[in-house]
């Protein structure tokens, strides 16, 4: 009876609509927010890919022009130095392996991450990328490169569990 | 006749998938490390897409880091069409079973190069002095060790260099007294990098940079010779013809290769690790 008089109260359900709104704006807030630090990551992902790039492809053409693949296998351990990239590999257009750091012989190479899915963001731990490396006209291979999202992806755990909590 | 017919067609078959499986592979054009790989790959870049298009296979340009790796890979078959100097070409002749096709018509020399305001004036002055060379097998080096050994000069032992630009480069800075290089990679350094050089002395004439083919292509020769002497009509080999200075290409004379056995000879003793 007491219960029944509080919900015919308009304090109550004005409390209680109060609560509503900002549940659902909260959650809006923080979806946008994942919306808004997935877009500026993947940017960031794709922008640090697209920096390194060109300088492993311009230290790689040289070597790869003297099949000096000596050279090539140390400048791909070199890269890997610091901790942002998983792998880097370097095959031929027939597809044999000239030089490879961080990845197993034998395992096959992973397709470029063309775009960052929302949903499978947190469960992606790499960005994927292949670059021809070309001379003049003349292919003489392509680079393979798995950029490591760990920090990306904690980032984003991060501000669902503070922004949500 | 139903026999007759099984063999035609099993025969048929075969030829047919050996014609695939010779399509689909690349043929190789080793250059020898005569400058930076950058340099090399698009000097011959007209001629890889015109073989690419007249024989209808991938053609790839390849070179080596240095004259004696890329005597050791022409020694063990890796390259299906070789362009070295004389020296390389004779000994790929001879020790490889290569097939000389055709050189420039541009004369090849040796040049040893000194510093234009700097104290070398004779080649005696080079005594106990530091001098560059390109590496132990190539020819302006091994020239210029007999030119110092003609002369009685004892300098001190030539220090190796990957590519000519930075022999011409060491040697106007001061890093060195004097470097050998060839006469046509004297001539595509800059103008103010000549500028600041000399000729010490000057080789005779000798077999330049020669177009030498595998073996295993012998089937083949006609076509690739052909291939390559339409190549030199074209306006893409004549700019480049003109731009390296190198007159285009001309039919090697009888044994002329065998003058440089000499070379050869020593070139064969570095490869073999004799020398070092």
């Amino acid at each position: 009876m007491k219960r029944l008089s509080l919900w015919h109260s308009i304090r109550v359900r004005l409390l209680l609509l109060a609560i509503g709104v900002e549940l659902v704006m909260l959650t809006l807030l923080v979806a946008n927010s994942l919306r808004l630090l997935h877009v500026a990551m993947t940017d960031q992902a794709r922008w640090q890919v697209q920096q390194m790039m060109p300088v492993l492809n311009a230290a790689l053409k040289a070597p790869l022009a003297q099949r000096d693949f000596a050279t090539v296998q140390a400048v791909l351990d070199e890269s890997r130095a610091t901790e942002g990239i998983d792998y880097v590999v370097v095959d031929d257009h027939e597809g044999r392996t000239l030089g490879a750091s961080g990845w197993q012989a034998g395992q096959k190479l992973p397709e470029p991450s063309r775009k960052l899915p929302p949903l499978s963001f947190s469960t992606m731990q790499r960005y994927d990328e292949i670059l021809p490396i070309v001379q003049s006209g003349q292919q003489l291979g392509n680079l393979h490169l798995g950029l490591n999202l760990s920090r990306i992806v904690s980032a984003r755990r991060m501000l669902l569990t503070q922004g949500g909590g | 006749m139903k026999k007759l017919i099984r063999i035609c067609c099993i025969a048929a078959i075969v030829l047919a998938f050996n014609m695939t499986a010779f399509a689909a592979e690349t043929f190789v054009i080793g250059v020898a490390p005569h400058t930076s790989a950058r340099v090399i790959l698009e000097m011959y870049q007209p001629l890889r897409r015109y073989l690419e298009k007249t024989l209808g296979y991938t053609v790839d340009i390849v070179t080596a880091p240095d004259f004696n790796e890329f005597a050791r890979r022409g020694l063990a078959q890796d390259y299906d069409l070789a362009v070295t100097t004389g020296h390389q070409a004779r000994l790929f002749q001879t020790d490889a079973g290569y097939i000389p096709l055709l050189t420039y018509k541009a004369d090849f020399k040796a040049v040893a190069i000194v510093a234009a305001k700097g104290p070398i004036k004779k080649p005696s002055d080079l005594k106990n002095k530091k001098v560059l060379g390109l590496s132990s097998a190539s020819l302006v080096t091994l020239w210029g060790q007999h030119w110092l050994e003609y002369n009685g000069i004892r300098s001190l032992p030539i220090k190796y260099v990957s590519a000519s630009d930075s022999v011409a480069q060491l040697v106007a800075v001061g890093e060195a007294a004097a470097g050998f290089t060839s006469l046509a990679n004297f001539q595509k350094l800059s103008p103010e990098l000549r500028g600041q050089l000399r000729f010490l002395v000057e080789s005779r004439v000798m077999a330049g940079r020669v177009y030498v083919l595998n073996s295993r292509r012998t089937s083949e020769r006609k076509k690739i010779d052909a291939a390559l002497w339409s190549f030199a009509t074209t306006p893409e080999a004549k700019k480049y013809f003109e731009a390296n200075k190198l007159g285009g290409y001309r039919k090697l004379k009888t044994k002329e290769l065998n003058s440089m056995d000499r070379y050869a000879a020593e070139t064969r003793k570095v490869v073999q690790g004799k020398v070092r």
